[in-house]
């Protein structure tokens, strides 16, 4: 066996009282390509940020060829050879390509001061070399996530890297996109590269990936050549339990209600195709699709936080004009995807948190009522089992599982009609998953309609009753009862692809 | 937990923390008037301590302003502008009438409507919005004198800013119920919860359905109208209405806003922090004066005291 | 774009700026025989020299992402420092120079320090920094005082070819100079990255607060340049000298194109605006308009220049 090129050696890691990682054996091979797999929160980011010089072990160490190595920082990673291409870009959009590739790696002047001309020549030779078509001098504002992407991979091999990480690497690209990239990354394996591939993409992973290590709950559970898993393995080793489970059974009955939420010919932004859908109440439809295929956007549109073309209609009435205020005010609330962005407020407490969409809903619409917060905060804390000492305490100090269940208890407490959710279950261990999943079933049992969009598609096929599946802004595929599969979702969310876009064009006929 | 420690000192809910900062304060100030006391008999004295706080007066009702201000993400510049102006368009547009103080409020309701406009509509970032219409009002403002502000003072401003009803400081009393005001505003009604989540996420505000730009503005159309109120009370106070009136109060109550336990980076700042900290201040000039000092040592205290604020507060809010 | 045009930071809104100081100065020359001398000419330059300095400072540092509200106290306690100890012979007065920039840069480490290192806002850092140093300044002498070598003075009010003072060389060196920096050395890159995504900067490996430490010292040096020049031209030191350039230093960097958020703009911009600005003053006195409305028309520029600006970027 020859030596790793990258290895992690019994690494584990704490945040606090919390675990995340607990003794995890990794290594990374010359012209390999080694899978990691895992569920969002399994550690697998956690992981890459400790083999690259960004988080320190608590215990273990990182090896590279074999001799164990300290990363202080970022930069000794780098210099070390090991590049990574962050799920989050590190690209800067004030910069031209070639800045960002050679960012602290400018080629200098004998004088010591940046060599522009060599620098446009070293980037354009780059860039060739990788087959990306891109002018080195404009700046990154100008370009398509997909471009930057490309200037990320760029930029992580423009040292002599023998080591390149990839964190979900085609989350942000087309089809054809990803395609170039595969062949791209070929190209890299044959030069005797190490590779390391996260995606949640398993088609992916068995298209271009030679090994495979899963991880889950911050340790390794399986791993091994690619030739010796199947689908089912995999998931089998990232989820750990049986499906059924995790989910609950779907709904049975027949749905003769009316919708409750119906959108007609909504056009997001100019030059997308205008959306039709309906949701009853009672069941649970979700939106699929790649990341950038429309689905966020479209639900800000329905709620009122976007604009947009087009009618909305809730509960047999039209709403002309929305607002995310007048939205909830009429029991069509909303999760939003990111928690931290638009969701939370960090430096408030639990109590707060929980309170902000019911203000001024009390006998006394101008002053506060502490003592109701309070109880209403109990209540909310007692049915979905927050774990938090004192509602008065600042909800950044929660973890991600009981954040979102506070979230979803602010969601309910003006006990709505229809419910939008997007990435219900996203940064939430597997336990909170289960909980928040029998929640939205009982509540569309209860008669809520309810619209999910995920990106997980396990989530998808075992919780939705019906799946609408997003491309290019507009709706390519209704999949319902039995045809609600993971391959039937990513024919359909994959570009150009006859079968899956002929399978339903129209919901509302359905 | 021990019920009395979570009040006073746990750092594990908000309200504790806002509770150890205001102790904090508080004990500061505690400290300085005493030791100020043992060396000069002379401070601890009622008539000493009461001029101290009708010259805190006008700062307090201004640093009220300006901490919502702070809470909501933003900062406003013009506050001493407003101040100079409502006192120079008061004294000259009326004399002896309660008008006076219409005109200037009114005036400081504008300027703020105009601030929180530019930024709640025309996404211009409160330090410029408001450096602008600092700059711009000024330019109105001398114009409007000639350079050389005219009318007297009518005696209406002298009395509520100097006069005393049994004893107390009229100007005293108008700033504690304006305080109280402002003070269940922000802790006890709907609005001042909004004021302080929009603060803590815009976004977030924005998505559970809040008002937020219309609370924007109204921050800021209040700041305004108390900037007005402590530049009526200034002039009031100095017997001399000035082209400059209130000059460094834009900075002076900024800092007061941070000591006070207001972040910049928002969501964070009680009227009852701002006004201790205006206190402090005030105090502090005095006590500068009263052990002999070099007046100078006023600005030097003043500079050190905001990075010794803004650190301690950096450091609980992290721990 | 061409390379020359991204070396300059180029924005079409200089061609705009541009068109309106030709349009002032024609206005100018029309109205009045006086205005356009080479006497007048030389007098608009010599107002412009500290304006323009102070908002090259603080045109690197927004760059950066920050703030410096500092110039205030900052230049009043580097010209008393300076004019107390820059009379006499040449020698005395070279060390003095070194010395002054030498502490220039030193207090603006300090402002840099505690901004990198504390994580406190930039703008209470150097708003309580200018504060303590308006103080010290002011303890020192409380009225304007020292002198200044003759030799400097006689420099300061000399002219190449009867209209161009050596201010004008001064400020236009210091301009080449940062705006030479920003493009051609790594520092300079540093600056725009962290200015545009502090966070992006630091996973590429840019020491994001050896940068800010760096930024605020070039601003303080660049500061102690204008103070020398300020001394030298009022042949005093003043402790109140700074008072208001701490606001003042922002309009022309914020009306020249460069974005308050940092990662967008360039020098030549702000060096524009300084023009644009000093010569509306220079016209509205030849027009006998009072100077006061010189504030309302600088005000409704800040308007209108950051409208169009977050219009443009909203896009």
């Amino acid at each position: 066996m020859t030596t790793p090129l990258l290895a992690a050696r019994g690494i584990s890691k704490s945040f606090g009282p919390i675990q995340v990682l607990d003794g995890i054996e990794f290594e990374v091979n010359a012209g390999r390509n080694i899978a990691l797999c895992g569920e969002n929160g399994a550690g697998k980011s956690t992981l890459i940020k400790l083999m690259t010089g960004v988080y320190h072990p608590t215990a273990g160490h990182v090896e590279v060829d074999g001799k164990p190595v300290v990363f202080p920082n970022p930069k000794v990673a780098i210099d070390a050879g090991i590049a990574v291409v962050h799920q989050e870009f590190s690209t800067l959009s004030a910069l031209t390509v070639s800045e960002n590739i050679f960012l602290e790696k400018e080629p200098r002047t004998r004088l010591g001061f940046i060599d522009r001309r060599r620098l446009k020549a070293d980037a354009e030779t780059l860039l060739a070399d990788l087959g990306i078509d891109l002018d080195p001098g404009r700046t990154l504002d100008r370009l398509s996530v997909a471009e930057c992407q490309m200037v990320e991979i760029a930029k992580a091999l423009r040292t002599e890297a023998r080591v390149l990480i990839l964190d979900e690497p085609t989350a942000v690209l087309s089809s054809r996109e990803t395609e170039h990239l595969f062949r791209i990354l070929a190209g890299l394996i044959d030069r005797g590269m190490g590779l390391v591939y996260v995606s949640h993409r398993l088609d992916e992973v068995f298209e271009i990936c030679t090994d495979i290590t899963v991880i889950k709950d911050g340790g390794v559970t399986s791993s091994g050549t690619i030739a010796d898993y199947d689908h089912d393995k995999v998931v089998a080793a990232m989820v750990g339990r049986d499906l059924g489970d995790l989910f609950p059974p779907k709904a049975t009955a027949a749905l003769p209600q009316p919708p409750a939420l119906a959108v007609k010919g909504l056009v997001v932004e100019s030059g997308l195709p205008p959306v039709d859908l309906e949701v009853r109440p009672g069941e649970i439809v979700a939106l699929a699709g790649l990341v950038g295929s429309g689905r966020t956007e479209l639900a800000l549109a329905i709620f009122g936080a976007a604009q947009a073309q087009g009618e909305v209609q809730f509960l047999g009435e039209s709403l002309p004009r929305r607002s995310p205020g007048s939205s909830l005010a009429r029991g069509l609330a909303m999760l939003t995807e990111s928690r931290k962005t638009d969701g939370l407020f960090p430096g408030a407490s639990v109590g707060w948190n929980f309170a902000a969409t019911s203000l001024g809903k009390d006998a006394q619409p101008y002053a506060l009522s502490p003592a109701n917060e309070e109880r209403r905060a109990h209540s909310v804390v007692e049915r979905f089992a927050v774990v938090v000492d004192d509602t008065g305490q600042p909800i950044d100090s929660l973890s991600g599982g009981n954040q979102q269940k506070v979230l979803i208890g602010r969601l309910l407490e003006n006990a709505p009609k229809v419910l939008i959710l997007d990435e219900p279950t996203r940064g939430v261990d597997v336990g909170a998953k289960a909980e928040i999943y029998r929640t939205l079933r009982a509540l569309a049992e209860a008669g809520v309609a309810i619209l999910m969009i995920s990106s997980e598609l396990i989530e998808v096929v075992g919780l939705a009753d019906r799946v609408l599946v997003m491309r290019d802004g507009g709706i390519a595929a209704h999949l319902t009862g039995a045809d609600i599969t993971e391959d039937a979702i990513i024919t359909a969310a994959a570009a150009g692809d006859a079968a899956g876009a002929s399978l339903d064009r129209d919901p509302a006929n359905v | 937990m021990n019920g009395l420690a979570l009040r006073l000192g746990s750092t594990a809910t908000v309200r504790g923390r806002k509770s150890r900062e205001l102790l904090l304060l508080t004990g500061f100030l505690v400290v300085i008037w005493t030791v100020t006391g043992i060396l000069s008999p002379r401070f601890l004295t009622p008539q000493n301590l009461s001029d101290i706080l009708v010259q805190a007066a006008p700062l307090g009702f201004v640093v009220i302003g300006q901490m919502l201000v702070i809470v909501m993400r933003g900062l406003d510049l013009s506050v001493a502008s407003v101040m100079a102006t409502a006192a120079v368009l008061s004294t000259s547009t009326f004399d002896n009438t309660g008008g006076v103080f219409v005109v200037g409020i009114l005036l400081g309701a504008g300027v703020g409507a105009v601030n929180g406009y530019l930024v709640a509509y025309r996404k211009v970032t409160p330090f410029l919005a408001t450096l602008a219409t600092m700059i711009i009002l000024q330019g109105i403002r001398f114009a409007y004198t000639g350079g050389a502000p005219g009318g007297s003072l009518p005696d209406a401003f002298r009395f509520l800013a100097t006069g005393r009803i049994a004893g107390i400081p009229v100007s005293l009393m108008i700033l504690a119920v304006v305080a109280f005001a402002a003070h269940w505003m922000l802790e006890r009604s709907v609005l001042g919860r909004q004021f302080m989540l929009y603060g803590d996420n815009p976004a977030a505000a924005r998505m559970t359905g809040l008002p937020v730009n219309r609370l924007v503005v109204l921050a800021f159309v209040i700041s305004g109208v108390m900037a007005a109120l402590g530049g009526l009370f200034l002039v009031g106070y100095v017997g001399i209405v000035d082209n400059w009136t209130g000059r460094g109060y834009e900075l002076d109550s900024i800092a007061a806003a941070v000591i006070g336990g207001a972040s910049l980076r928002g969501g964070k700042g009680s009227v009852l922090g701002a006004l201790l900290a205006a206190l402090i201040l005030v105090s502090l000039f005095n006590i500068v004066v009263i052990v002999g000092l070099s007046i100078e040592f006023q600005m030097v205290i003043k500079g050190v005291l905001i990075l010794l604020a803004a650190g301690v507060y950096l450091r609980s809010s992290r721990a | 774009m061409s390379d020359f045009a991204r070396a300059i930071r180029f924005q079409p809104v200089h061609l705009v700026i541009v068109g309106l100081i030709l349009t002032v100065f024609v206005v100018g020359a029309v109205h009045s025989e006086r205005f356009a001398t080479l006497t007048n000419v030389s007098n608009i330059q010599d107002q412009l020299v500290v304006l323009a300095l102070v908002a090259l400072a603080q045109t690197v540092v927004i760059l950066s992402g920050g703030i410096d509200l500092s110039f205030a106290g900052m230049l009043g306690l580097l010209t008393v420092l300076f004019a107390s100890v820059a009379g006499g012979d040449p020698a005395v007065f070279a060390a003095a120079v070194v010395g002054i920039l030498t502490l220039g840069a030193l207090l603006g480490a300090i402002n840099g320090g505690l901004i990198a290192f504390t994580g406190i806002h930039p703008l209470i850092v150097t708003l309580a920094t200018s504060s303590i140093m308006a103080g010290v300044a002011l303890l020192h002498s409380n009225q304007p005082s020292g002198s200044v070598a003759l030799f400097f003075e006689d420099l300061v009010y000399a002219r190449l070819f009867g209209f161009v003072p050596y201010g004008t060389i001064y400020v236009l060196a210091a301009y080449f100079v940062i705006g030479f920096m920003l493009w051609r050395t790594q520092f300079g890159t540093r600056i725009y990255a962290v200015g545009d995504d502090e966070r992006a900067a630091a996973i590429s490996g840019v020491p994001v607060r050896l940068t800010k430490l760096m930024v605020y010292s070039l601003s303080g040096l660049i500061a102690a340049m204008a103070a020398i020049y300020m001394v030298g031209r009022f042949g005093v030191g003043d402790p109140r000298a700074g008072v208001g350039f701490d606001l003042r230093s922002i309009t022309p960097v914020i009306v020249g194109g460069t974005i308050l958020a940092g990662g967008r703009g360039g020098v030549l911009g702000t060096l524009l605006a300084v023009i644009l600005l000093i010569l509306l003053r220079n016209v509205l006195n030849f027009l006998n308009v009072s100077s006061f409305y010189l504030w309302i028309v600088e005000g409704l520029i800040v308007i209108v220049a950051v409208s169009l600006f977050a219009a443009r970027a909203s896009k």
